[in-house]
């Protein structure tokens, strides 16, 4: 391999931004959901963008823009917006457990689910954005920039700048997560019926939380 | 009935299934299991339905996109490029005056020869086919919505400079996120700009931009060869990124080494701990799998990236004393 990226015909400006822009409403998305607001979402990309032709010289022809572009807007967002390391200490505490699996029944599952839609239709958009923004920061981008984005775990993995399993481990359980956040809600709500079984785990990231001494 | 500890194990691999990233013969084992365990057939439904509602959510949530959102970002970077093209200008001007005063008049030969109708187009991106964006891109009637454009990002820029030092603390493992300077660094170590000079000596002429003495530092061992040099940039000012190699043969080790002015280039503690090299007290820290150490020697800010572990690094950041 040459030791140093040769300086073979440059992207004109032009063209630069021309491709930025075509992701605008995937660096969009995954804003609003990081920041909640969509003023703050607008300015987070336009600063994404900034920085983006200030480093511009950095990104390499042929390569993956989205992730790059969505790699400088989570590095902005955690600089900018961040409020403090409280969210890592949830997530890398000694004995962060895996959520149980299978802790519903096949029948719960199903009744979860529209088997026709192929969505969790008796639970509205809002419901499930309420839930994604109940959870940490680097779940829910991991969540985010796999489903909504179709990003692979390598790419995500760039993007936030852990190793692959880290990805692979936030992911699963910022699903299951959410998963249990929608059935405590379709439970509340009397869309399914609660189970029997009572569950000797935290009913809820709040009280996940609180268990784990970060409130 | 199957095995309760295998539909655990599955589980987990079901979302990694769902995402397309399982391998071949995993699949097959998760895609046996499933068609014969309903819980698990009704967890992939689940997961199925749970990923779409994410994604109708996620777009749904973000459908709200203000008027005009994406004229304003192309203006943005319009607005920044043509600031960064002013500072490069100010530095060749000083450095090849004669070249510059050439395409200056090339380019003011261009902005006359084309319709001024043409270079109005800030917001809609129309594509000047043929045309170098920068030349005549400057006409009167876009010099306003820049300028304002302009004086917004140089606001932002100034709100995220970021509050100062912080401590190090629960962030230390989880890279340079917090740490612009270093990411920047360890980026452009990753994938280098070629130098613009190749020998040592041609390094002072640094020292103007950068402002403090750019000596091209040797390492105590192991021998290092100076491969070339550049102005960098870093933090809206000037730093000199040196290479260097180590070894030759089939994988010779990469080297960077940026001096600067510890005055205007701030790096922060995030992800950086302490140790001490010799008599220097040295910083280091390390993300994907590049490594870092940073020191101050009298006054010069120096940093050092390798592919090395981050202790390796400490060492060479030791250089030798100046004969």
């Amino acid at each position: 391999m040459a030791p140093f990226r040769t300086k073979k015909a440059p992207m004109t400006n032009d063209t630069f931004i021309e491709d930025a822009v075509t992701h605008l409403d995937a660096l969009h998305a995954v804003a609003c959901r990081l920041t909640r607001n969509p003023t703050e979402a607008e300015d987070l990309v336009q600063d994404t963008l900034v920085k983006a032709m200030r480093a511009k010289d950095q990104f390499q022809a042929g390569t993956n823009m989205k992730a790059w572009l969505c790699r400088i807007l989570t590095n902005t967002f955690i600089n900018k917006y961040r409020r403090g390391g409280l969210e890592r200490s949830v997530l890398d505490g000694p004995d962060a457990d895996p959520l149980a699996d299978g802790w519903v029944s096949a029948s719960t599952m199903r009744q979860l689910r529209d088997p026709e839609q192929i969505a969790l239709t008796p639970l509205v958009a809002a419901e499930v954005q309420r839930a994604l923004d109940e959870l940490p920061d680097e779940f829910k981008l991991a969540v985010v920039l796999s489903d909504v984005e179709e990003f692979s775990y390598e790419e995500i993995s760039q993007i936030m700048g852990c190793p692959m399993g880290t990805v692979m481990s936030r992911l699963h359980r910022g699903r299951k997560l959410l998963q249990r956040s929608l059935y405590n809600h379709a439970v509340a709500m009397g869309i399914v019926k609660g189970e029997e079984r009572i569950e000797p785990r935290p009913a809820d990231l709040a009280e996940y939380r609180r268990r784990r001494g970060v409130a | 009935m199957v095995a309760r500890s295998s539909c655990h194990e599955n589980a987990r691999l079901v979302g990694v299934l769902l995402d397309g990233q399982l391998d071949a013969v995993k699949t097959l084992d998760v895609e046996e299991h499933i068609g014969a365990c309903e819980a698990c057939r009704e967890r992939v439904e689940l997961e199925r339905a749970m990923r779409a509602s994410v994604r109708n959510a996620v777009r749904e949530g973000a459908a709200s996109k203000s008027e005009g959102l994406r004229a304003r970002m192309v203006a943005a970077m319009h607005a920044e490029q043509a600031r960064l093209e002013a500072i490069a200008n100010d530095v060749d001007d000083e450095e090849d005056g004669e070249d510059e005063q050439a395409e200056q008049d090339e380019q003011a030969v261009a902005a006359v020869a084309s319709p001024s109708a043409e270079a109005t187009d800030v917001v809609v991106l129309a594509p000047h086919p043929g045309r170098a964006p920068k030349k005549g891109a400057f006409s009167w009637r876009m010099m306003v919505p820049l300028a304002a454009a302009a004086a917004l990002v140089f606001a932002w820029g100034t709100l995220s400079q970021g509050p100062g030092p912080r401590a190090v603390g629960a962030s230390a493992h989880a890279g340079f996120v917090g740490n612009d300077a270093i990411s920047d660094l360890l980026a452009e170590h990753a994938s280098p700009l070629p130098p613009e000079r190749t020998n040592a000596k041609d390094m002072r002429a640094l020292e103007r931009y950068v402002g403090v003495p750019v000596r091209a530092p040797s390492f105590r061992s192991p021998q290092a060869k100076f491969v070339g040099g550049r102005l960098f940039n870093v933090q809206r000012t000037h730093a000199a990124m040196l290479q260097y190699q180590i070894g030759d043969g089939a994988q010779p080790q990469r080297v960077t080494v940026f001096i600067y002015d510890p005055q205007r280039v701030r790096i922060e503690n995030d992800g950086l701990s302490a140790r001490a090299v010799g008599t220097a007290e040295v910083r280091v820290g390390h993300a994907d799998g590049h490594s870092v150490a940073v020191t101050q020697r009298a006054g010069v800010g120096y940093a050092v990236a390798t592919d090395l572990d981050p202790e390796e690094s400490a060492q060479l950041v030791d250089f030798k004393d100046e004969e």
